[in-house]
């Protein structure tokens, strides 16, 4: 894990700038900065601005599609409506539209930012996003439409997945290029996942598009590919950007190095060799060879090497900065993204071993394990970088604190319940399922939640009595009710960001002076943000060195 | 981690591993089944499915019938399924090989699907079910599908095809739509209870 | 910008500041940057021990890394042999053909559906000798229009299984059913199927009762192996 002898005698010279190619001081950077934020400014604002667009229409498609769980009836009489096509249209909407455009916009930053360069040719990332946002709507449309081929998270015709492509192509060459013009000769660890993000996403797409959709290989060899996807466009498309994120804003606004580089780099290589094998967890049990199986529980454990290693960075880097919590909306929310992704993670690789898997697979216990991925991770770790970005991109400071204290407990309250409500009813859901020693009937059974609750404390043991398929929909509908309550809130706190995007590009009302926090400033704050940064002296470390 | 063409090649290494073994090998070895017969006097198994079945599928398929409902039955350790009467044995490779797309489904909000013909071979029951899933299992959380339907008004003789449904007035049928035979075509299709043999 | 940043709004005149459009970006800190703490010692020794698992695991279960093997119990695929050794229990055969073809109109506790599936658990056709001949023929072609059974009168529509079950099949779950739910009646077996099909003919039409009420008995058949005893 250590550098050479040579890399090490250097190793301090890596805090100093000019050991990394940099010629310039930070006051010089200052300037430089200032110069990335206004050339970032149009490619990230229609980023950010159309991918939150696409998260309040993802919130209502996915009220609907709860609401028509535990009441069926609920808007039922329309095709147009019903829960089959409701259902994919909020994955791809909160998939495609919100967590890609807001990841792209928020890597076109970093990236510029990392490499010290100001983005050129931002009508072209502009019309990425058009072409982006065409060919979602499209999609959406379509499958609203009854054009989806229900194949999970690849549900929209050729023409809008064909878009998508050329969007992403767009963005794809141009993050080659503005690497290539870095002036910055440190690589930093963001910018690997970013790279590795920009890479690993067109392979998977264009080879599930060319694979199953168009048919080249047929039967259950398909699903293997489909999987292979569907977790990679978690695992290798949003991970890597929400670590980037992170990687970047913790030491960002506490101001202190990251922990340790080698962590990074141990982290960063072992999830991309792992990560990838991972998806065949999707099929465990199912009519695939064992093998494939095999390899995929071992891939999705050893992704323990990855999150602990990426976890103990992150908290060692952050630890005795904590009190800045009451504060910073940006270091909230990506905390409780970071803190989340280890959850997930450790969730996920006691999911694949075949003890957990037996009894959870197909239940709801699944959903509330996307949600805390893709959610409490991935987009709060969105939602804290928009709350950094955006100013730096408008000039302008977010009009309200109490709308951001509204949004951020409306979601981190909604989302607990969210995962807390699936995952006791899909474990009460997976337990009974198994209690099957009679076949199935259509009888509704007298079973309720105290039954169902006695199953899920006697755990695994042999019942005499099996338990009717439908006694196990109805012991669900008060946990699918949970989740209805939940995401009312999640849509409220989405509402409330909503807001106050819309106000900061618009400029509408007062302009604040002083960066929009939790609470008032105060003695603590100021304390915890260390000193004033005097610009006109290079910086210096404890020691007085020069960093 | 400085130089670009290292970055690039430790990415590129790192996740060929995994289309090789996860793609290249599955589509190599499962790809391209075929049906398989018993012996030289009974018929392929699974038959392809006639024009109309297919038709069911694509309806399947634009509604959503996947996101509850699994088209795969575990075996071995798994007993839960084979227990629950949801076929004769699990289903293998073989059983999908006239799928396209393969649709296994990672939800069971509702019961598994893959042998509902041999377990519902009733057109009356799916009709209705699909019409109005309370008329057949009350307490389902399944959408009703009115849209597959059609309700008219009755000219001359009522038609076979009539459903008898409550809520229906005098004088009017409420008919199967062409998706709505289609669909129960497809599904009394799904039949994969056949013994698998050399 | 030497002051403290203030966080209420001041009513100043809207003017564009230059220095206030950097606002955000000067009170930044430094750009991330790595430190140099090595790995701890324990993490490398957890990460031994999860590839060592990781190593066993795979050497244990990699199905012979053969395709033909699936996830689970050694099924029987593609180019396996199926043919199940010795002799089947016909209950545990018939229990599994009327859970998987059966149960949904007459129900796992064999009373059907009042005013839609007959009951079968305690009928006269199930139990009476008389009704022997009826119930394979029921089960080869199906029945339609109205019929009584425990004093409840029917009118439905139940479907053929001739092409779709063996002889084999339909013996055993008439066998099955002939001994659940408190039923007590003889086993079928599978040659008086074979019979009561070539009785039956190259007819396909499904019956009305009225026209089996007219069959009677069918001749004994010899029975070809030994049937094994219905286990309780």
């Amino acid at each position: 894990m250590s550098l050479t002898a040579e890399e090490t005698s250097h190793a301090h010279d890596r805090l100093d700038p000019k050991s990394f190619g940099e010629q310039h001081n930070e006051s010089e950077l200052l300037g430089m900065r200032s110069k990335i934020d206004e050339s970032c400014r149009w490619p990230c604002l229609v980023f950010f601005a159309t991918g939150t667009a696409w998260l309040v229409v993802g919130s209502l498609l996915a009220m609907m599609a709860s609401i028509k769980l535990h009441s069926p009836e609920f808007l039922a009489q329309h095709a147009w409506l019903t829960f089959g096509r409701v259902r994919p249209a909020h994955l791809d909407t909160v998939v495609f539209g919100w967590a890609s455009l807001t990841g792209i916009g928020t890597s076109l930053w970093l990236m510029c930012r990392l490499c010290r360069t100001p983005l050129r040719y931002p009508s072209m990332l502009v019309m990425a996003a058009v072409i982006w946002n065409i060919g979602t709507l499209a999609g959406t449309i379509a499958v609203l439409a009854g054009e989806s081929n229900s194949i999970e998270y690849l549900e929209f015709p050729y023409y809008a997945t064909f878009m998508l492509f050329i969007a992403f192509a767009i963005v794809a060459v141009w993050a080659i290029f503005t690497f290539g013009q870095r002036q910055e000769g440190h690589v930093y660890v963001s910018q690997w996942y970013l790279f590795g993000a920009l890479f690993w996403f067109p392979w998977l797409y264009a080879t599930v598009q060319l694979l199953e959709i168009a048919g080249l290989v047929k039967g259950v060899a398909q699903e293997s590919v489909h999987w292979w996807f569907g977790h990679n466009v978690l695992g290798l498309w949003f991970t890597p950007i929400g670590i980037a994120t992170i990687y970047y804003l913790i030491p960002k606004v506490i101001g202190r190095p990251i922990y340790s580089y080698y962590l990074s780099i141990l982290g960063f290589w072992s999830l991309a060799l792992f990560y990838n094998w991972a998806g065949a967890h999707h099929l465990i049990g199912g009519p695939v060879p064992q093998w494939l199986v095999t390899c995929s529980i071992v891939g999705s454990v050893m992704m323990i090497i990855p999150v602990t290693t990426t976890a103990i960075n992150h908290h060692m880097t952050a630890r005795k900065h904590l009190e800045l919590l009451r504060y910073s909306p940006t270091l909230r929310f990506i905390v409780f993204g970071a803190m989340s992704y280890t959850i997930v993670s450790f969730q996920g690789s006691a999911m694949s071993i075949k003890a957990f898997n037996e009894p959870f697979h197909f239940t709801h216990h699944t959903i509330a394990h996307a949600h805390l991925g893709l959610y409490a991770f991935y987009s709060m770790v969105m939602f804290g970088a928009m709350y950094y970005i955006v100013p730096r991109l408008t000039g302008r400071e977010w009009a309200s604190s109490k709308l951001i204290r509204l949004h951020f407990w409306m979601v981190s309250i909604g989302i607990t319940l969210y995962f807390v409500g699936l995952t006791l009813g899909g474990i009460i859901q997976g337990f009974e399922l198994n209690q099957a020693s009679v076949p199935y009937n259509e009888v509704v059974g007298q079973h309720g939640l105290w039954n169902g609750t006695k199953l899920f404390f006697e755990g695994f043991k042999e019942q005499n009595g099996a338990v009717k398929f439908m006694a196990i929909v109805h012991d669900s509908i008060p946990w699918l009710l949970s989740r209805s309550v939940a995401g009312t809130m999640m849509t409220i706190g989405h509402l409330a960001f909503g807001t106050l995007l819309l106000i900061n590009l618009t400029g509408w009302g007062r302009r604040r002076v002083g960066p929009t926090l939790f609470r008032a400033d105060d003695e603590r704050y100021h304390a915890a943000m260390g000193e004033e940064q005097d610009w006109t002296v290079p910086p210096q470390d404890e020691q007085g060195a020069h960093i | 981690m400085n130089y670009g063409p290292t970055l690039f090649i430790g990415v590129f290494l790192a996740f060929a591993s995994a289309w090789l073994g996860m793609i290249f090998l599955p589509a190599h070895h499962l790809g391209h089944l075929k049906p398989v017969a018993a012996d030289t006097t009974s018929p392929a198994l699974p038959k392809p499915y006639s024009g109309l079945e297919l038709r069911g599928r694509k309806v399947y398929q634009a509604d959503g019938c996947v996101y509850c409902h699994s088209q795969q039955i575990r075996g071995g350790e798994y007993n839960a399924d084979l227990n629950r009467g949801w076929g004769p044995r699990r289903t293998v490779p073989q059983d999908y090989v006239n799928d396209d797309p393969v649709l296994l489904g990672t939800m069971r909000t509702g019961p598994d699907l893959v042998n509902i013909g041999a377990r519902q071979p009733s057109d009356t029951w799916h009709y209705k079910h699909l019409y109005q899933p309370q008329l057949t299992s009350p307490g389902s959380i399944m959408p009703p599908h009115p849209f597959l339907f059609e309700k008219r008004k009755i000219v001359g003789q009522p038609s076979p095809d009539a459903l008898d449904v409550p809520g229906i007035e005098k004088g009017y049928e409420l008919v199967p739509g062409d998706d709505a035979k289609a669909l129960v075509a497809y599904l009394k299709s799904l039949d994969r209870t056949y013994d698998v043999t050399k | 910008m030497a002051d403290a940043p203030k966080i209420t709004n001041e009513d100043e005149p809207e003017k564009v500041d230059v220095a206030d459009l950097h606002a955000p970006v000067i009170r930044e800190k430094l750009e991330p940057k790595d430190g140099f703490e090595p790995v701890p010692l324990w993490l490398v020794g957890v990460f031994a021990v999860v590839v060592f698992w990781g190593g066993y695991y795979l050497a244990t279960y990699n199905g012979g890394w053969s395709s033909s093997f699936s996830d689970g119990d050694p099924a029987p695929l593609l180019g396996a042999s199926a043919a199940p050794a010795g002799p089947v229990d016909p209950v545990v055969l018939g229990k599994k053909i009327y859970s998987g073809n059966c149960v949904s109109c007459h129900q796992a506790d064999g009373l059907g559906q009042a005013g839609q599936y007959p009951p079968l658990a305690g009928s006269e056709f199930v139990l009476d000798p008389k009704h022997e001949p009826h119930i394979k023929r029921i089960l080869l072609l199906g029945l339609q229009g109205p019929v009584t059974v425990k004093g409840s009168s029917y009118n439905g529509n139940m479907p053929p299984f001739a092409a779709k079950l063996k002889d084999e099949q339909i013996a055993a779950v008439l066998t099955y059913v002939r001994q659940e739910w408190g039923n007590k009646a003889a086993p079928i077996t599978p040659e008086e199927i074979a019979a009561a099909r070539t009785s039956v003919g190259p007819r396909s039409d499904p019956w009305v009762i009225e026209e089996l009420m007219k069959i009677g008995p069918d001749a004994p058949v010899k029975v070809a192996a030994p049937v094994s005893q219905p286990a309780k």
